[in-house]
């Protein structure tokens, strides 16, 4: 029987389906490259936990927004699985990404109502 | 086996599987990649294995967040129900080997009856588009006949129905049911052939395993091409499988003809439920193989069948309407009072007149073979509602930590689907044996001829017993498991196991009961159609045993009248001149028990209708050991020439005088003055839904036309032994002529009461099947009862009560159940053996001893069953019982 994740997750969630769909605009990559990149970039700051970060994955290709394929490694003899944006998937994250900026400017006019003026 | 393989090669199936490996490789290799970024600092390729996995956090929860997301989790439930299922029957294996026996007797009653009744009205035939097949028939009053029916073809009318019809194409003439006399390489033997059109092979998209087919050139000239196609055994039989056999002769019926093909070994000819085809000519030809009549100049011979397709997108209306025009605008000779119009049937089973005969027949099998699934049914649903109740607190438990009671039912439901599935395995298993039995009834007809029936289990058959799988086990599954997982939670947990005759009770013993009535029903019809089927041996009005029976056709070699005659007389004194043989006889070709023939009226007492036409040679009466009450029997003096005699059976003496005595006494039947010589008893054997049958027997040899005769030789010992004797000394007489049917005569009577004597049969079988299966049923109610009585006994016995009196207590509580089950049966029984009438040879539908017998045997069994329960009961410690718990 499937567990209901508390709601911390949910909302971390959302932020980390947009996460992975904006790394892989950059190209196709395989679940521990995203994973590195989203460390890597944010300086350590956001540290995904790596569970979290499949089931994620298999929900966006699921929803069609992520294609996969197996694909052998430039820099080593093994393959691994890649996923890359679907049309849909570059879609969404257009749209996702104004939602959050949306949602982000509206924090920001709440917490530092100052600067606004 | 293909359709295993496709259900493991199933969709969803497949593809979960390669997801579940696919993912497992995915966190391998990030679970390795992360220990290798790990391993660059100091601590060891073990310990960056680890902390891969910390870093990851719980992998057995993704994982099920993973399958969640594709659905997985429902598959997996269904296969935990499996295992959980299994593992529970396996834990009583008791209860599942009484259950699983009774859901395969069910199917494979079920699956046998069904796959004959699917050769006979649902299977098309081995050949090209089978569906296309269209069987024409011509409409209206054949010769000799009373009433419309259905006709075959005389050649011109298939001739012109075949040349201007355009609804229908490839129209194929046949005479499939030729007797041929076959001789090739100095033996003779009689196979059945069919005289055929040109197109027959490639319209049907046969090809021929060795040489050729006919070639339409061999079909437009009366006579000329005498060529034959052979079927692979006879090929195999008669020529050891040589393939120079092409161009070699064979002659037929007295004619030589040229073998030029031979046909494949599936291939048995397109008219299933008769004789295999082992000989095929073409039309022109069918003087040879039909001797009877000649279909070429007379309208009234029709012995062509006719068969063609209809082709896509075209309505069978269409082509009815066409073909009725055709036939009745076809030119006849004046005079001409047959078929006017056509009747079209699609080739699907056997013929519709042939099945027709088999229908009451089949529904009654049908109807036993479903009585007996719904007492499994029951059975299974008592077994299964006993063990809920023993699981009660388990189950209680379950729902009391918050299981849903659709869980529950599921569980519950899974283990009697598994309990159905397995059990329908192994009925399929056990059909492939029963079929062959079942079909031993049908493979040879009272004239001795094998016939082919296609059984082979289709998908058709699979399906149905798949779907009755499924069926039975929502049938005795769902009902207890509703039953038993009724949320009492708090009684159960308390512990009660008091003396509660709850709902569930009530339904078992209606279930009982139920099951009572029904094998009730059942032993007393069996007990009927057995007696009829031992009085048919037995009782016989005639004297079956120890008869040996031969068929000789001259008329197959076209002798004339005055040869076969001559023929006959010298090979009578042959036989009697015999070792062995008591007496011979013979009569005209009807057949000795035959139960129809001619219609002849007594005049002075207007249209009052008799069966008559009995031509018999003298010694006939006592050869069949018929007694004669009156007068004397024919001889040797009725002949040609000598005052016309007749001999009457006791019904028609009485017809004609009911008080007196009718020997000598002239009367005129059919236009003919006949002088009484005898009266002999009925030797009509007459079901109970018969009415007698006034006879007339006139002597053979007062008939200058008679050519065949069926002979009867009363032997001393096994007359089947005698038969190569027999035959031998026919050859000596003349070896040309055709000998056929030879057989017993108890193998005839069996072969025509072969729907009695298998009704007699699968009832038997099947009511000793209900009768263990309510027993079983009603032990296991009582067996309950007095488990959960036990303390209840035991306070009893502490009181002072005899265990005599507890074995009565017991007892009683299961006569209650018992009788009114029985009464049930008796009334249901009345109103069910009166349509097995047509069957009942010797014995009314209500005779009072079968009843009598049928319900001791019932009393006995349920006796029996509760016995046992009530001497345990008896044996009930009352210090263990109140000490219990």
């Amino acid at each position: 029987m499937a567990k209901k994740p508390p709601d911390r997750i949910e909302l971390l969630r959302g932020t980390l389906d947009m996460l992975i769909l904006r790394t892989l605009q950059f190209g196709p990559a395989h679940g521990h490259e995203i994973a590195k990149h989203i460390q890597r970039t944010t300086e350590d700051v956001l540290q995904v936990e790596h569970g979290s970060l499949y089931p994620a994955l298999h929900r966006l290709e699921r929803r069609g927004w992520l294609a996969s394929k197996w694909e052998i490694a430039k820099d080593r003899n093994r393959e691994f699985k890649y996923y890359r944006l679907t049309t849909i998937g570059r879609k969404q994250l257009i749209v996702q990404e104004s939602n959050w900026k949306q949602l982000a400017g509206a924090i920001a006019r709440i917490m530092w109502p100052a600067e606004e003026g | 086996m293909s359709w295993w393989r496709s259900l493991w090669q199933w969709r969803p199936w497949s593809s979960w599987q390669r997801r579940e490996a696919d993912f497992d490789r995915e966190l391998r290799n990030h679970l390795d990649l992360e220990a290798e970024g790990q391993q660059d600092a100091t601590i060891s390729p073990e310990e960056a294995g680890y902390a891969a996995r910390r870093a990851f956090g719980n992998i057995t929860l993704v994982k099920e967040d993973v399958r969640a997301i594709w659905g997985w989790t429902s598959v997996e439930g269904i296969i935990q129900d499996l295992r959980y299922a299994v593992r529970m029957l396996g834990k009583s294996p008791a209860f599942t080997a009484v259950a699983l026996l009774s859901v395969t007797l069910g199917i494979a009653a079920n699956t046998t009856v069904f796959s004959l009744i699917d050769a006979m009205w649902f299977r098309t035939l081995p050949v090209r588009d089978p569906e296309q097949l269209i069987r024409v028939y011509a409409w209206g009053l054949p010769k000799g006949a009373n009433r419309p029916g259905v006709d075959s073809f005389s050649w011109p009318l298939y001739d012109a129905v075949r040349r201007r019809s355009t609804a229908l194409t490839d129209l194929v003439a046949h005479y499939s049911t030729a007797p041929l006399q076959v001789s090739a390489g100095g033996e003779a033997s009689e196979v059945q052939g069919a005289v055929v059109s040109a197109n027959y092979f490639a319209m049907l998209g046969v090809q021929p395993a060795l040489g050729r087919f006919f070639v339409p050139e061999e079909d437009q000239v009366r006579g000329r091409d005498a060529v034959a196609v052979i079927s692979m055994g006879l090929w195999q039989r008669r020529f050891g499988g040589d393939s120079t056999v092409l161009g070699r002769s064979i002659t037929i019926n007295g004619v030589i003809l040229r073998i030029i093909g031979i046909a494949p070994e599936e291939f048995h000819g397109i008219v299933p439920g008769t004789a295999a085809n082992d000989l095929w000519m073409p039309t022109m030809m069918l003087e040879t193989g039909y001797r009877w009549c000649n279909a070429f100049n007379d309208d009234d011979c029709a012995p062509l069948d006719v068969i063609g397709r209809l082709p896509p997108g075209r309505r069978l209306g269409e082509a009815r309407a066409e073909l009725s025009a055709i036939i009745a605008n076809a030119d006849t000779a004046p005079g001409y009072s047959g078929p006017r119009s056509a009747f079209l049937d699609r080739a699907i089973g056997l013929e519709q007149y042939r099945r027709n005969q088999y229908t009451n027949h089949m529904r009654l099998m049908a109807a036993i073979a479903a009585l007996l699934l719904i007492l499994a049914c029951t059975n299974v649903a008592g077994l299964l509602m006993a063990r809920g109740v023993a699981r009660h607190r388990e189950l209680a438990v379950r729902l009391s930590i918050g299981a849903g009671r659709f869980r529950l039912v599921r569980q519950l439901l899974t283990e009697s689907l598994v309990l159905a599935t397995a059990g329908s395995s192994l009925g399929l298993l056990l059909t492939l044996w029963t079929r062959r039995l079942l079909l031993s009834f049908y493979a040879t007809n009272s004239e001795g001829y094998a016939s082919f029936y296609d059984l082979r289990i289709d998908s058709l058959t699979l399906t149905v017993s798949l779907a009755l799988a499924i069926l039975t086990g929502l049938l005795f599954g769902l009902v207890p498991a509703i039953q038993v997982t009724k949320p009492d939670v708090a009684l159960a947990l308390k512990g009660d196991s008091v003396s509660r005759i709850g709902p569930a009770s009530h339904v078992r013993a209606g279930l009982v009961m139920a099951q009572v009535a029904l094998s009730l029903v059942m032993i007393v019809s069996a007990g009927l159609l057995a007696r009829s089927a031992l009085h048919i041996e037995r009782d016989a009005t005639f004297d079956p045993h120890g008869v040996a029976l031969l068929r000789l056709r001259p008329k197959l070699l076209q002798y004339p009248p005055a040869h076969s005659q001559a023929f006959i007389k010298d090979v009578i004194r042959r036989l009697d001149a015999l070792p062995g043989v008591e007496s011979v006889t013979f009569a005209r070709g009807i057949g000795l028990v035959w139960k129809s023939c001619c219609l002849a009226y007594l005049p002075e007492r207007g249209k009052e209708a008799m069966r008559a036409d009995y031509h018999v040679a003298p010694h006939y009466f006592s050869t069949l050991r018929i007694p004669l009450l009156a007068g004397r029997e024919f001889d040797e003096h009725d002949r040609v020439g000598s005052p016309p005699v007749a001999i009457v059976n006791q019904t028609l003496a009485r017809r004609i005088d009911p008080n007196g005595s009718v020997v000598g006494r002239v009367f005129v039947a059919d236009g003919k003055s006949l002088q009484v010589a005898g009266v002999v008893k009925d030797s009509y054997l007459l079901s109970a839904a018969d009415t007698p049958v006034p006879l007339l027997y006139t002597p053979f040899w007062q008939s200058p036309d008679e050519t065949d005769a069926r002979m009867a030789i009363r032997v001393h010992g096994d007359p089947r032994a005698m038969l190569p004797a027999l035959r031998h000394a026919i050859a000596e007489v003349d070896p040309q002529v055709p000998v056929t049917e030879q057989m017993t005569m108890l193998d005839q009577v069996r072969g025509v009461f072969m729907q009695a004597r298998l009704a007699a049969a699968v009832l038997l079988s099947a009511s000793v099947l209900a009768l263990v299966l309510s027993a079983v049923g009603l032990y296991g109610v009582m067996a309950y009862m007095v488990g959960r009585r036990t303390r209840e006994i035991g306070v009893r016995m502490a009181l002072g009560a005899r265990p005599a009196s507890v074995r009565g207590l017991v007892l009683k509580q299961s006569m209650a159940v018992v009788a009114p089950g029985m009464a049930i049966g008796v009334i249901a029984a009345l109103a069910i053996t009166r349509l097995l009438g047509s069957w009942l040879y010797g014995v009314g539908a209500t005779d009072f001893w079968t009843f009598v017998a049928g319900g001791s045997v019932l009393a006995a069994a349920a006796l029996i069953a509760s016995w046992i329960p009530a001497r345990r009961a008896a044996r009930v410690d009352p210090i263990a019982a109140l000490r219990c718990d």
